[in-house]
């Protein structure tokens, strides 16, 4: 960490990138040390740093500045990292820890999964996401995907005023859901947002 | 300045539903998931409204999240 502080993360084009990226970066990379203990040189943490900066500045070259950039940099690092580790090097090195070791890393390795605050997160997210009917659900997902409000109308065999309502409609059930829950400080939601692509409004 | 509000608006959805989606359905043994091959197709949009790969996505925060880096991928290829 101490090597990635002391040199500059660099983009495609050879150069720094904004200090606001290059701070969250930087900030996320015990976090990333702590969740991929397989990614620990310096070369390899670099290249999945300026590999997420990248992706972050294409982004919001695409959207303008992202409202959650931690969140953001964090989801595509987690990303970058993913296919970092399916790569064979990096296979090589994770079984070339030798069994002492192994068994003390595993033994003392607090689980990442189904923790007490995941099962609680993952609870809350679902109970909001089952205010939504499942042609709600789809229609969201369909938009997400980028499918115009026509090509929804024509697949469903209604018109597009009713299509754009329902979507309208699941857009304030959700909301409310999700103010509700933060008024309340209640869901403990990360804000590991990704800018969604911007689909054709239809 | 209403349609700038009212994209404004879209965005910060899309955003949410990402963030719920992404994490709401953790499907730790890939029960049902896709192919690359399908979920590129998806992301591309080559499949029709009615694949049932959609309702997958909707089941499964993994191949969500992939669908979506595939769909961020295709985004920057073509900028």
């Amino acid at each position: 960490m101490e090597h990635l502080r002391s040199i500059t993360l660099l983009g495609s084009d050879g150069q720094p990138f904004e200090p606001r990226i290059e701070r969250v970066l930087v900030h996320l990379v015990s976090r990333l040390r702590r969740e991929f203990p397989a990614l620990q040189d310096e070369v390899t943490l670099t290249e999945v740093m300026e590999e997420a900066g990248r992706r972050i500045r294409a982004r919001e070259q695409r959207g303008g500045a992202l409202e959650r950039l931690h969140g953001y940099a964090w989801v595509t690092i987690r990303s970058v990292a993913t296919s970092k580790m399916r790569l064979g090097s990096t296979r090589l090195i994770q079984h070339t820890v030798g069994p002492d070791v192994a068994d003390a890393r595993l033994a003392t390795a607090p689980s990442k999964l189904n923790t007490a605050e995941d099962i609680e997160r993952r609870l809350l997210v679902r109970e909001l996401l089952s205010r939504l009917s499942k042609e709600e659900r789809l229609t969201c997902l369909w938009k997400q995907a980028g499918f115009s409000s026509q090509e929804i109308a024509d697949h469903q065999g209604r018109t597009v005023e009713s299509v754009d309502t329902m979507f309208s409609r699941a857009k304030q059930k959700l909301r409310r859901a999700l103010e509700g829950d933060r008024n309340d400080a209640a869901a403990p939601i990360a804000p590991s947002s990704r800018q969604p692509s911007d689909p054709t409004r239809g | 300045m209403a349609d700038h509000r009212s994209g404004d608006s879209d965005r910060k959805f899309r955003q949410d539903l990402d963030e719920l989606l992404s994490d709401a359905n953790p499907n730790p043994d890939r029960i049902g998931c896709l192919s690359q091959a399908s979920l590129k197709a998806l992301a591309d949009r080559r499949q029709p409204l009615g694949d049932p790969g959609y309702e997958h996505l909707l089941q499964c925060s993994a191949c969500y999240r992939e669908f979506r880096r595939l769909q961020d991928d295709r985004d920057n290829e073509q900028s």
